[in-house]
């Protein structure tokens, strides 16, 4: 991907999610901005510290269901302008509870409100 | 000889191969002439060889072996006349006209013209002339079945778009929230606490968990808890009556219940309900056949005077005795009140209502006969002043009198109007309830569906008073409706409109239905089932949802 052009616009391209038990996981901006909640807190106009530092805590989510939001952002970045005939997202049934709460507060992870 | 060749031109049945060759002058006698002109030719020409191949080897061959070669020879000869046969001209061009190069054949490749030898699977070229040898075959191959491929996805997508219209869902990526409910819903019975996942998420569960008929003993107590407010459970019929009665105990500051399809809920149950459940304001029970006119006269008793909305619907025991109490008990308080099906109630019990003077929101929905003209003036000149929403679905001894003299002089507020099946509401009725209609202020959602006598003229008038606003209009089965009522609803700038529903109404095409898309800003969902005249070619806005489509499906 980008990863070879200037260190600068790299640092856009990319942010970083913290987990609250101090996993790390750097995604595109873009599938960050599918969440409704990322897209506020990283955009340019606000002045908030994630968005000058490109790097969002979310110390209510652990590292693993980080882990499955951020399979989640770039599902539906890939799939968003073709959703006919998308493979399922697998969801552990044992995660689905938690993962529930930390969509519910990530939000609008819907590439509906996007437009 | 046959008998065609006699002279008579009297023929028998033929198949339709018979006739094929007769077409093209291919003779069974002409075949057998050349048949035995070949085998006179083989004969000359094996003698040949034999005299040769004995010639060349007479004094050592014995005569066992001379016979073995003859034999061998006279069948690689019969191979040769063959082929010198196929390759002749006039026979040729025949095998082509009549079918392609049998398989084992030798022949030339239309496009890279190299040789190779057909096979079954040897694919004729683009132009029709001639067959592709293998490697340019399967050059197109892979093309052909990537065209297969996307042509099948295409239907897919076709069909799972029209199948989430249906719904009336978007069709998008699910969102991560939907994707847990239905894992949630599917391992319910896993589930040990729901937690903190908030009223909203939670009522989705329910929602799902009644739909896929998995609300059960086991997993209500999941929604149960201490601090709910609000219940909403569409499906009980799995409920037994001692679950039911755990709602009563477990939730003592439920404020809002909602029971669908509660066969098992029994007159216990409810006086366990109005003693327990001290903030009870709103209740709803959907098909609660089991509870008694006397259990309901309890119950107001009771807990009547704090209740603001009670919504009963499929019942026969709910009759005059349960409505008494409840109009003595809640006159002070109820402002929303629905009865749908509720066939005990007949047309003398209607007059009752004229106690309940808070009413914002009405519903008698079919209940046929039990609605009057006079008894709904009576009640408009009464509550019409304050009403919001009123829902009088298949009453059917309505007639113009009503709209004229009870909802035109009297609601000023109403926002809300729904008088589907309306066989009593005539165009010109309908045309002098809005024209000029000051006292209010434009309706926002009307449901005129299938109120068949209505037409043009009226809904016209609608559109002048009401453009503004609206922003639901049902008009499905209006038959007699033409195009200009659509030209006038698309030109009248119906800024909020929403949703359309214009379904079996034929006078509906392509042309309308750009120009309304185009128009109206806000719409987002149109209903046209059965208006056969819109078709897929349709330039229909991005954004605007349109169900029911016959095109969609097919």
């Amino acid at each position: 991907m980008s990863g070879d052009s200037s260190g600068d616009s790299s640092d856009k391209e990319y942010v970083r999610l913290v987990s609250s038990d101090g996993f790390e996981y750097s995604i595109l901006r873009s599938a960050a901005s599918v969440s409704g909640t990322l897209r506020g807190m990283l955009s340019q106009s606000s002045n908030f510290v994630e968005a000058k530092q490109n790097r969002v805590v979310l110390p209510n989510i652990s590292g693993v269901l980080l882990e499955k939001v951020c399979e989640y952002l770039y599902y539906n970045l890939k799939h968003q302008n073709n959703p006919g005939n998308i493979p399922e997202f697998d969801v552990p049934p044992e995660m689905a509870l938690e993962l529930l709460v930390a969509s519910d507060f990530l939000d609008g992870m819907n590439s509906l409100y996007q437009e | 000889m046959s008998r065609n060749a006699g002279g008579s031109r009297v023929r028998g049945p033929n198949s339709a191969l018979t006739e094929f060759l007769r077409e093209r002058g291919i003779d069974a006698n002409a075949i057998r002439h050349r048949y035995e002109e070949t085998i006179q030719q083989q004969a000359t020409a094996s003698s040949d060889t034999v005299v040769t191949v004995s010639g060349s080897s007479s004094t050592s061959r014995s005569r066992s072996r001379e016979v073995e070669t003859r034999v061998s020879s006279t069948s690689r000869s019969r191979k040769r006349t063959k082929k010198k046969r196929e390759d002749s001209d006039d026979e040729g061009e025949l095998l082509s006209r009549i079918a392609r190069p049998r398989p084992g054949q030798i022949d030339f490749c239309a496009e890279c013209q190299c040789r190779f030898t057909v096979t079954a699977y040897s694919k004729p070229a683009r132009d029709g002339n001639g067959l592709l040898c293998h490697s340019c075959g399967s050059k197109y191959a892979q093309e052909e079945k990537q065209q297969k491929k996307t042509q099948i996805s295409s239907r897919k997508r076709k069909k799972s778009i029209a199948a989430a219209l249906l719904d009336k869902q978007e069709f998008a990526v699910p969102n991560l929230q939907d994707l847990c409910i239905k894992i949630i819903a599917k391992y319910i019975d896993d589930v040990e606490i729901l937690g903190d996942i908030g009223d909203f998420n939670m009522d989705k569960i329910a929602r799902i968990l009644s739909r896929n008929r998995s609300l059960k003993d086991n997993t209500v107590k999941l929604f149960l808890g201490p601090s709910i407010k609000r219940l909403h459970f569409w499906d009980c019929s799995n409920l037994c009556s001692d679950s039911l009665e755990l709602i009563g105990s477990y939730c003592p500051l439920l404020e809002s219940l909602t029971l669908s399809m509660c066969g098992q809920l029994t007159d216990k149950v409810i006086d366990y309900y109005s003693t327990n459940l001290r903030n009870l304001h709103s209740l709803t029970v959907n098909g609660g056949f089991l509870i008694t006119s006397g259990c309901w006269v309890r119950f107001f008793d009771t807990i009547g005077s704090q209740l603001v909305r009670f919504l009963v619907a499929n019942t026969l025991r709910f009759n005059r005795n349960s409505l008494e109490s409840l109009v003595r008990n809640c006159s002070g308080t109820l402002e929303e009140l629905s009865f749908s099906r509720v066939g005990s109630l007949k047309s003398e019990d209607i007059p009752l209502l004229l106690q309940l003077p808070k009413l914002t929101a009405l519903e008698l929905s079919y209940m046929r006969s039990a609605i009057t003209d006079d008894c709904m003036i009576d009640l408009l000149r009464l509550v019409g002043s304050q009403l919001l929403a009123l829902n009088l679905d298949d009453s059917g001894d309505l007639s113009d009198k009503f709209l004229l003299e009870g909802v035109r002089p009297h609601c000023g507020r109403l926002q809300n109007l729904s008088i589907a099946l309306g066989d009593g509401f005539t165009d010109a009725g309908v045309r002098d309830l809005f024209k000029n209609w000051e006292l209010n202020n434009g309706l926002i959602s009307v449901n005129l569906s299938r109120c068949t006598n209505v037409g043009d003229e009226g809904i016209q008038a609608l559109i002048d008073h009401s453009a503004k606003t609206l922003v639901i209009l049902n008009l499905n089965s209006v038959y007699q409706l033409t195009s200009a009522t659509f030209q006038l609803l698309a030109s009248s700038d119906c800024e909020f409109l929403s949703q359309l529903d214009f379904g079996f109404v034929h006078c509906v095409g392509d042309e309308e239905i750009e120009v309304l898309t185009e128009r109206c800003k806000s719409l987002q969902l149109i209903e046209a089932y059965g208006n056969i005249r819109i078709t897929e070619f349709a330039k229909i806005k991005r954004g605007v949802k349109v169900a029911g489509r016959q095109s969609d499906s097919l």
